[in-house]
């Protein structure tokens, strides 16, 4: 390979390449900050547009962080819902999560993270079902490749059924757009105004489809639309077909 | 100097006083196991739930669908695995035999690594590690025929099952070195065994295999017992040592198999339980099994419980039952260095 940089998960591995003279970077984003930092850094790389982008998103980010903050600000925490996120996977069942600061962007959002006592816990360390449902959430999230199946599966899955969140109906699939939007991603703006209309739908000032559109418009160039944004809000694929496979 | 009638009177009391306290015991770690866990419940709330689900619709359920479920399922491994390894060490004379000796917790692994990379559920995991963990037992079986010397069956099959664990831990190797990192995420945790999954298909299905298997054992614990003495003993006493070995290999395999695959691999259990058995009634042949049993059940219990409480998130119960069984075989192993002096 004739490259002129690397970009690795680990900062071993980069050292371990560099130590080669091969030029590698460590990118890792796994929670908001992380997205930040690597998109500043890319910025610095490529240059040009990519730098005029990547500041435009980070200026935009923390204007939609400021933002989230004053619209939160007169709710006390004790009347913000309980939010649990699922990342739907194939046969994973409703317990794969993000933990800890992997899911700070929920709290930009005005929830309180129902996984909070659970913050330590990694893919492998996983709290129980039981413990899952202890915390009887008030919102469940479902994003990813699998959502609309997990959605219709949670519908239909018994231990789930007297579940606040189940019972009053409050569960919302998270969309995809040129990713899933429950990634670490550049679309945590997009994810977290999703987040607060859901959860707190009479102080929605903003159409998000309008929103998504013009984002998509300036970081990605893409003019999508109304029937694809459509899609992308239901999770679906272009073709309007399920993202997912048996 | 006490007589034989008033030692052998002493040793019944010995006995039935452990298997009653073993039983007691495990029957009541149960009960409070059932009414334990992150859901926080009241032995009224469980009861209350139990006898009208109304009351308690969300209790019913964990109940039902989670805390049951996973308790018969560690009854049923701790009982199979204990009989399992009892039996493996009559069969081969060997005190450190264990169901793993043949091959078949490696070989379970293979299957249900084999089914996580392929992107299976959970189910078809346990289906496929109850294959690999038959057909690696399979393998030992057909090649220990290559190995056969003056050392008999028993020595070919224990170098057969050797070679066939070295195979399958390397494929083992392969599939970890192929995953991604949520694949391998999931093979590693089944590895280190648990009860976090169970279902009410997988209960069944071990307890019919199960249900089969343990009666047979305790039926012929007697015949078990003489294969210690060498086959030319068994054969003076009526038993045909080389069929009843094959049959008991082949039960204890499928047993075993089952156990794993509800389960994943849980180790120590097959090797200390036996062991602390024989120290306390003295290595009584028609003692052993009922005990091994009833004790193997109680540690698997106390495992389970241990894994789900110490800590908020859940520990895999093979890493708790590799703490106390090694802790236990020493000091198995001390009294008995003591004892023999």
């Amino acid at each position: 390979m004739n490259t002129d940089i690397i970009f690795v998960p680990s900062r071993e591995r980069a050292v371990a390449l560099r130590e080669k003279g091969i030029c590698a970077l460590t990118i890792r984003y796994y929670n908001p900050d992380e997205v930040v930092a690597a998109a500043e850094m890319l910025g610095q790389i490529f240059g040009g547009t990519a730098r005029t982008k990547s500041e435009a998103w980070i200026k935009n980010f923390n204007t939609v962080r400021e933002d989230m903050s004053d619209r939160l600000s007169g709710i006390a925490e004790i009347d913000k819902p309980v939010a649990y996120e699922i990342l739907a996977d194939k046969g994973r069942g409703p317990f794969r999560t993000y933990y800890g600061d992997n899911q700070a962007w929920l709290s930009y959002a005005g929830g309180i993270l129902a996984t909070k006592d659970y913050a330590d816990a990694t893919s492998q360390a996983m709290p129980t079902e039981e413990a899952i449902l202890a915390t009887n959430p008030d919102i469940i999230f479902i994003g990813g490749t699998y959502a609309t199946k997990e959605y219709a599966d949670l519908l239909d899955n018994e231990m789930w059924e007297n579940v606040t969140a189940v019972e009053n109906g409050n569960i919302f699939i998270e969309p995809t757009g040129a990713t899933a939007w429950n990634t670490c991603s550049t679309n945590y703006p997009l994810l977290i105004y999703y987040c607060f209309s859901c959860m707190y739908p009479d102080k929605v000032d903003f159409d998000m489809k309008e929103m998504a559109h013009d984002f998509y418009l300036e970081y990605y160039e893409i003019d999508f639309s109304d029937e694809q944004l459509e899609l992308m809000f239901r999770s679906k694929a272009p073709d309007g077909t399920e993202l997912w496979t048996e | 100097m006490m007589d034989e009638a008033t030692i052998y009177m002493k040793n019944q009391r010995r006995y039935l006083l452990l298997l009653t306290g073993g039983i007691v015991c495990a029957a009541a770690l149960f009960i409070t196991s059932l009414c334990l866990g992150n859901y926080k419940t009241s032995p009224v709330d469980v009861i209350s739930a139990l006898l009208n689900p109304e009351t308690n619709p969300q209790i019913y359920m964990i109940i039902m669908r989670s805390r049951l479920p996973r308790l018969l399922a560690s009854v049923l491994v701790g009982a199979s695995l204990s009989a399992a390894g009892l039996t493996y060490q009559e069969i081969f004379s060997n005190r450190m035999a264990s169901p793993d000796i043949l091959g078949v917790s490696a070989g379970a692994g293979v299957g249900a690594s084999v089914s996580i990379y392929f992107g299976f559920g959970f189910l078809l995991t346990g289906l496929f590690s109850f294959i690999g963990g038959v057909c690696a037992v399979s393998l030992t079986a057909a090649s220990s025929k290559f190995f056969e010397r003056n050392g008999g069956t028993s020595v070919s099959l224990i170098l057969a099952g050797i070679v066939v664990g070295g195979l399958m831990n390397s494929l083992l190797g392969l599939f970890k070195y192929l995953s991604n990192d949520s694949q391998l995420s999931s093979i590693t945790f089944w590895l280190l065994g648990g009860f976090y999954n169970t279902n009410w298909s997988q209960v069944i299905f071990a307890a019919v295999v199960i249900a089969v298997g343990i009666p047979f054992l305790f039926l012929y614990r007697w015949n078990i017992v003489m294969l210690r003495s060498g086959d030319n003993d068994a054969y003076t006493h009526g038993i045909n040592a080389k069929f009843l070995r094959k049959i008991l290999i082949i039960i204890t395999t499928i047993m075993t198999s089952a156990a794993i695959c509800i389960s994943g691999t849980i180790g120590w259990i097959g090797l200390a339980i036996p062991n602390l058995v024989k120290l306390l009634v003295q290595n009584d042949g028609k003692k052993l099994m009922l005990l091994s049993i009833v004790y193997g059940i109680l540690f698997t219990e106390i495992c389970d419980l241990l894994a789900r409480s110490i800590i908020k998130t859940e520990i895999p119960v093979g890493i708790i039952s590799g703490f106390i069984g090694a802790v236990m075989f020493i000091l198995v192993l001390l009294v008995q260095a003591k004892r023999s002096k």
